[in-house]
């Protein structure tokens, strides 16, 4: 069974893996490009695999020959460009630069001790709790591993997953990524062991830790990589929730690897990869849950803000192009799936008029409500706000030329999303205190690797903090 | 070199440390120490109802009874809950568990791919019981006859013939 379960996590990795070397050519010979590159292939091929099996689904019903002459066509033909792409690749290799190492030894060995110590810490954390819980909690059994076995008990019925006639708890409209690579992973196997959603939920928070880490060793520092990482991994509901089996962490990892292409896409202009891969994996995060679509939309939307206000307009147009080019596909799947088997989301649905949302719309108290949710939670789930405030303080910014445009793009998702979440709370049809205390945490959590990502780009790395340091003192002798 | 300054950065470096470290150590500390705090564990639960699904269609829809507390005891559960120091999925599992309406989600993610319905008009009603040993003759009354028992708080009954 090991075999077998390793045998289907690892095709979607390789489709990845090869698709990432072929389109974008990171030079795998550092070790953080090459964590990055692995990172991001897990979810990309997990992503593809889920698309495909859906496709496969459809077509071909159930049957495990579908899915494996399916996959094994991807790998082939994927391989044939690997290979090509090996021997002919020789002056397209995108070299990551490195910053400069800290050049305090002690500071460096402090910084390193450190690191692994919380790593070591953090991934024993994660191991211990979902040990303890090995069907997840709540959302993770009572929808998506619910959802897995429906696809791969039911056989050719398994659009039963989405009856109707299913609680509305069970939230049939949710997207499938997360069942089907579970249901995937089963049909491979032969048949249904826990240990499947437990590895996905395991593997999807290491390597959002993973690409945080290695996108920012190789867009700054290594020492900044492992301060954001470090952060990351004592977040208490990144801990909780990278071990409950539930699809927030996947899209946090999603959301996290659209911004990075993002910023790669600034970093190394030529390549409009970076671009369709941003798009790619926005749109896969629309497949994982239903605020994904609100990320997309807002990613789009910060784009086209970005270029009105640009100077480079005819660049970010062409980036946009290849942004939607790598959406489509997958849009193409989450529309045809929501058009064809799922009731109307809860949130949207019911018989709710237009005269009860304008009703919601103009009670300022759930303005206030919201609000001061919204500023309590960060304080009360991410109490490492405060850590970043006084990194702010002591190391100051710095804000490259170079990605100035992505980091706009960036912070402007930020808060396009956050707008989102404000106003879907604010026309909920639940009770609200209800809606907020059981979701809110988890949204924010959504967005916090990202938030992380982009705050450690703009601020000053150790070493940057220490030379400017050094820069002022030499000022004020001359 | 500013030491004042190099200083200070390593100040901020080492507190980012401590504290990701105090964290970790804590929760990992709860983990051991505490496991009841985090675990809701429903495997005990799903196991219920292995026997039953093999005498359950492939698919299609299966009727649900359950006895459910009423408004009070879900009032008095609740009080009783809010009295204590629990954390917040605790809470929430406690009073979902005692409200009930968490056993029929259960009882779904056990025996799906069929779709459980709270309701009689099905010719196959899985009874999911909060004792080992429910009167049946109350069900009888409603028309139910059971197929099987299986000593666990699980009944299958079929709808009586009319």
């Amino acid at each position: 069974m090991i075999v077998k379960l390793c045998f289907s996590m690892f095709v979607p990795f390789a489709i990845g893996f090869f698709l990432m070397h072929i389109l974008l050519s990171f030079k795998s010979s550092v070790s953080e490009n090459l964590l990055l590159k692995s990172s991001l292939a897990l979810g990309l091929g997990f992503g593809i695999t889920s698309c495909t099996y859906f496709l496969c689904l459809l077509l071909f019903g159930p049957a495990m020959t579908g899915i494996i002459l399916s996959e094994a066509g991807i790998l082939g033909f994927l391989m044939i460009f690997f290979i090509y792409a090996i021997k002919t690749r020789t002056s397209s290799v995108y070299d990551m630069e490195h910053e400069k190492t800290l050049n305090d030894l002690k500071l460096r060995r402090i910084l390193s001790v450190g690191f692994f110590t919380v790593l070591a810490l953090a991934v024993t954390n994660i191991f211990y709790r979902a040990i303890l819980l090995p069907h997840g909690i709540w959302d993770a059994w009572c929808i998506w591993n619910l959802r897995a076995r429906f696809i791969f008990r039911g056989g050719k019925y398994w659009t039963d997953a989405f009856s109707s006639m299913l609680a509305p708890n069970h939230h049939p409209d949710y997207p499938l990524l997360i069942p089907l690579t579970v249901s995937r992973c089963w049909t491979y196997i032969g048949n249904e062991t826990e240990a499947v959603p437990w590895l996905l939920s395991l593997l999807f928070a290491f390597a959002t830790a993973g690409i945080l880490y290695s996108a920012l060793a190789v867009l700054r520092s290594k020492s900044q990589g492992m301060i954001a990482s470090m952060l990351l991994f004592s977040t208490p509901i990144f801990i909780n929730v990278g071990s409950w089996q539930q699809a927030d962490i996947p899209t946090a990892f999603f959301f996290l690897t659209g911004i990075v292409f993002l910023f790669f896409q600034d970093r190394f202009p030529d390549n409009y990869g970076f671009s369709a891969f941003a798009g790619v994996m926005t749109g896969l995060s629309g497949w994982t849950k239903n605020e994904g679509l609100l990320f997309l939309a807002s990613f789009f939307l910060a784009r086209i803000v970005t270029i009105i206000i640009s100077k480079n307009r005819k660049i970010l147009m062409k980036q946009l192009v290849y942004f939607a080019l790598g959406v489509l596909p997958v849009l193409a799947i989450i529309i045809y799936f929501k058009v064809n088997f799922v009731p109307p989301n809860d949130l949207v649905s019911g018989e709710r008029g237009i005269d009860e949302i304008i009703l919601k719309l103009k009670d300022y108290s759930r303005y206030v409500q919201i609000l001061k949710t919204f500023l309590t939670g960060i304080i009360v789930f991410f109490p490492h706000v405060l850590l970043l405030v006084f990194c702010a303080l002591y190391f100051g910014f710095n804000i490259y030329d170079k990605i100035k445009t992505s980091i706009l793009t960036s912070l402007l998702v930020m808060i396009f999303s956050m707008t989102g979440y404000f106003m879907t709370y604010l026309i909920t049809p639940y009770e609200l205190s209800w809606h907020l205390r059981f979701s809110y945490d988890r949204l924010v959590l959504q967005l916090w690797p990202s938030f992380l990502l982009i705050y450690f780009i703009i601020v000053r790395t150790p070493e940057e903090a220490f030379l400017n340091s050094k820069i002022e003192v030499t000022e004020k002798i001359i | 070199m500013n030491n004042r300054s190099f200083s200070r950065i390593q100040l901020a470096v080492i507190a980012i440390i401590v504290c990701a470290l105090f964290v970790n150590i804590f929760w990992l500390f709860e983990c051991i120490f505490f496991p009841e705090r985090i675990s809701e564990d429903i495997s005990g639960e799903i196991n219920r109802f292995i026997t039953v699904r093999p005498l359950l269609p492939g698919r299609g829809i299966v009727g649900y009874i359950s006895d459910d507390l009423t408004a009070e005891e879900i009032e008095r559960a609740k009080e009783e809950i809010a009295g204590t120091k629990v954390t917040k999925e605790i809470a929430r599992t406690k009073i979902n568990e005692e409200i009930s309406t968490i056993r029929i989600y259960i009882a779904q993610y056990a025996l799906s791919p069929v779709i459980l319905v709270r309701s009689l008009h099905y010719p196959l009603i899985v009874g999911n019981f909060r004792h080992s040993n429910p009167d049946l003759d109350i069900y009888r009354k409603q028309g139910l006859i059971p197929v099987r028992d299986f000593g666990n708080g699980v009944v299958l009954f079929k709808r009586e013939s009319k």
